[in-house]
């Protein structure tokens, strides 16, 4: 009889009660699991780009437009290698519920900005560029809506109260599989026309020639339009696509309480198991001690034992959270985030630690009274 | 016969120390059943409960929300002319034209910020008459074009430069904070209001963004939204103020839906929990049952009598959850962005128990635990009696 043999002994002794507890343990770290990894993905969802890119935008708010001879002024910039204008359409597809990212984009230049992007035919790029009432839908957008080079895409904007008619000329790849697709470009001197030429421009993006230039380009751009009549804030693409992050309030103070309270509550529970097994075995426990098993022995059993549960049960939880996968993918559709989601490894090692902790402190008083059990009064107990 | 209730909270109390284990993790689950609920009740009560169905909001036709919206002052003239607007003291109409902006506030403790609404707004917006509730709690009200503002006291909290007395600068120009406003619990509470014309001229607009109105009479409703939309000069739509706070909501869905996900997933745990203490419970006892069976109860008094242990360890544990949950719970308060909704403005709300909420996570309690105990139970009522007496 090897020690595993007498923790297993110990764990079939009352298989319900195990089987119990371990369903416990797997509901879980199955909940916090899927809770930390969509944290972990509403986080992470940004995209990580190779290219030096910062955005301009109004400094009062993203529902304040900028002005387009402001182009010029930032191309003319030390440092900056293209300009491109960015206006949020915000437009409704038929329905809407139909919701994906339109942006009116300058059709000449917008590819110099995000080559690390988008891949798309010169054929189409010039397409785009000849056509004025022109689209290009990425790859996302096609799969869902099934569209066909030289359809007619109608949107309505409820902001602008403008209703484009456009034409798919291009379809773009995104070259990095995991981050959404589903992104549509149209001219901006066609959004610019259908609402009497105001001159105006949601965003710039700025790509820059190196680097190491864009914290000294980001305060030069702001400096520059400081105390103008259209104040800027020119930002890093991470630190803009994190601002929405954060505007999805405290999610992650919110999941550090809901997972305490959880393993607390389990912990508990794994406690309480643990504490009525080595209960009822204490003149088991006696005996043993009297055959030549040491106190640090007895205690290596009853938290093998422990762990043992936490480890089938954690187990369980994790991989049911992994088997998920495909079905948060899926969910993707209403969520944006989960687009192209991947179980963060992170998360799933924070997951095995958290049950491997549990294992240990819920075994750790039962364990170290079993023991210190004295003999003599073990075996006199009537269980 | 059964036997007396004495009996089973006498034995759930005879093994103090794994009752209180189980009474707590049992405690835990109910607190996050109504820190969860009280989030989404939060949300819902700062949007559904904003806006009377008495009053009607006209928006610019096909506007989804009053910041994308476009009301002319013509339009809002032609509009306090219309008989379904009800009419106040001095047979003035009762209707407010209001201009709702966004500037980008950075939270307390954050670099980052969210997007507030500043709301323009004409005396009369404050009047009861309206159906706004909203009351100055602390300072005073905003001098017309004067640089003043008045903020809720969700927002005092949650943004920096947002406390009394202090200095907000956008637009090319320092706005002091003079007042703390108390919207009860609406949206209002997210907003920050302003002079209109101050705050018209300061973003460079000429047009408000919304009308809001009482009605005269609540049957005139149908009648003025039909004249409204029917009208070709007008371009506008209206809608009750209640409706276009409830399609608000819409945005929030799937929260909602990941709360009450993970309220299940961890409830599946406590019923195991729960079936683990009354198996516990009914192998400890396996000779007393034997007795008890043996001196002529039937299966069934033993089944309840482990069933009734199950409902006290769930109302123990259930009261010793719900009544922190309930006290503390109401005490936070957050603040999320509301994308699906097209306002794009941060929503400040305090978390919301009702005493609804108390009850369900209570009665949730109960029945998880008695069924969760019913297996154990059943087993308990099932034993052969001469083999139980039989085991040590």
């Amino acid at each position: 009889m090897t020690h595993f043999g007498l923790v297993v002994r110990g764990l079939t002794r009352k298989k319900l009660r195990t089987l119990f507890t371990v369903a416990s343990l797997a509901a879980t770290l199955f909940g916090l699991t899927l809770l930390f990894s969509l944290v972990w993905a509403i986080q992470n969802s940004g995209r990580k780009s190779t290219v030096p890119r910062v955005i301009t935008h109004s400094a009062s708010s993203l529902a304040v437009n900028l002005i387009y001879p402001m182009r010029q002024k930032l191309e003319s910039m030390d440092g900056v290698a293209a300009v491109t204008p960015y206006s949020w359409f915000g437009g409704i597809y038929k329905d809407r519920r139909n919701f994906f990212a339109q942006f009116a984009t300058d059709p000449r230049n917008v590819w110099d900005l995000f080559p690390d992007v988008w891949e798309i035919s010169e054929a189409q790029k010039q397409a785009f560029i000849q056509t004025r009432t022109g689209a290009v839908a990425g790859e996302g957008l096609i799969a869902k809506y099934g569209w066909k080079l030289g359809d007619k895409i109608s949107l309505q904007s409820p902001i602008y109260g403008i209703s484009p008619e456009l034409t798919l000329v291009g379809i773009m790849k995104g070259k990095d599989p995991d981050q959404p697709s589903t992104v549509m470009y149209f001219q901006h001197d066609y959004w610019q026309e259908l609402r009497g030429n105001p001159g105006d421009v949601g965003s710039f993006w700025l790509r820059l020639k190196n680097p190491a230039d864009v914290p000294r380009v980001m305060r030069a751009v702001d400096q520059m339009f400081y105390n103008s009549d259209h104040e800027t804030k020119t930002e890093t693409e991470k630190a803009f696509q994190l601002q929405f992050v954060s505007m999805l309030g405290n999610i992650q103070s919110l999941a550090i309480f809901v997972g305490t309270l959880a393993v607390v509550s389990i912990l508990l529970i794994v406690g309480n198991t643990m504490a009525m097994a080595v209960r009822e075995r204490t003149s088991e426990v006696a005996v043993l001690k009297t055959l030549g098993f040491t106190a640090s022995q007895v205690l290596a059993l009853v938290l093998g034992e422990s762990m043992a549960i936490a480890c089938l049960g954690g187990g369980l939880g994790i991989l049911a959270a992994l088997a998920m996968t495909p079905a948060l993918r899926a969910a993707g559709q209403f969520a944006p985030f989960l687009q192209g989601y991947k179980p963060a490894l992170p998360i799933f090692v924070l997951a095995a630690g958290l049950t491997l902790g549990i294992g240990l402190l819920a075994g750790a008083i039962p364990a170290w009274n079993s023991s210190r059990l004295r003999v003599v009064e073990g075996l006199r107990k009537v269980v | 016969m059964g036997l007396p209730l004495k009996y089973s909270v006498r034995n759930v109390f005879a093994r103090p120390a794994s009752t209180l284990l189980t009474a707590l993790a049992i405690a835990l689950w109910a607190f996050l059943f109504i820190f969860l609920s009280g989030f989404v009740e939060g949300i819902r009560e700062a949007l559904v409960s904003t806006g009377s169905a008495d009053n009607v909001l006209v928006l610019r036709q096909g506007a989804s929300s009053e910041t994308n919206s476009g009301v002319t002052r013509e339009q809002a003239q032609v509009l306090s002319t219309l008989t379904q607007v009800a009419r106040g003291k001095a047979d003035t109409p009762l209707l407010v034209s209001e201009a709702m902006v966004l500037i980008n506030l950075p939270k307390v403790g954050s670099q980052y910020g969210a997007n507030v609404g500043i709301r323009g707004v004409e005396p009369l917006s404050f009047d009861p008459q309206m159906g706004r509730h909203v009351k100055i709690m602390q300072g005073r009200m905003f001098q017309p074009m004067s640089g003043e503002l008045v903020v809720s006291r969700n927002v005092s909290g949650r943004y920096q430069n947002c406390t009394l007395g202090s200095t907000l600068h956008f637009e090319h120009r320092d706005w002091k904070v003079v007042g703390v406003f108390d919207a009860g619990g609406t949206a209002f509470d997210s907003e920050i209001w302003g002079d209109r014309e101050d705050v018209l001229q300061q973003f460079k607009r000429n047009a408000f963004s919304s009308v809001t109105f009482r009605l005269a009479s609540p049957g005139g409703l149908k009648e003025v939204v039909a004249l409204i939309a029917g009208d070709q000069r007008l371009q506008l739509e209206a809608r009750t103020e209640r409706s276009y706070y409830e399609a608000q909501q819409r945005g929030m869905e799937w929260i909602k839906f990941i709360f009450y996900a993970l309220a299940v997933v961890f409830s599946v745990s406590m019923f195991f929990a729960a079936s683990n203490a009354i198996y516990s419970a009914v192998q400890g006892r396996t000779r007393e049952i034997g007795t008890l069976r043996a001196i002529g109860f039937s299966g069934g008094a033993v089944m309840q009598v482990f069933l009734l242990e199950a409902l006290v360890l769930g109302i123990l544990g259930g009261l010793l959850g719900s009544i922190p949950a309930s006290l503390l719970v109401p005490r936070m308060s957050t603040g999320i962005t509301n994308f699906g909704s097209s306002t794009f403005s941060d929503t400040s709300f305090h978390f919301h128990v009702s005493p609804q909420l108390f009850g369900t996570s209570l009665l949730l309690c109960c029945l998880i635990s008695v069924v969760g105990g019913f297996l154990p139970s059943l087993r308990a009522s099932s034993m052969q009696i001469t083999r139980v007496l039989r085991e040590q």
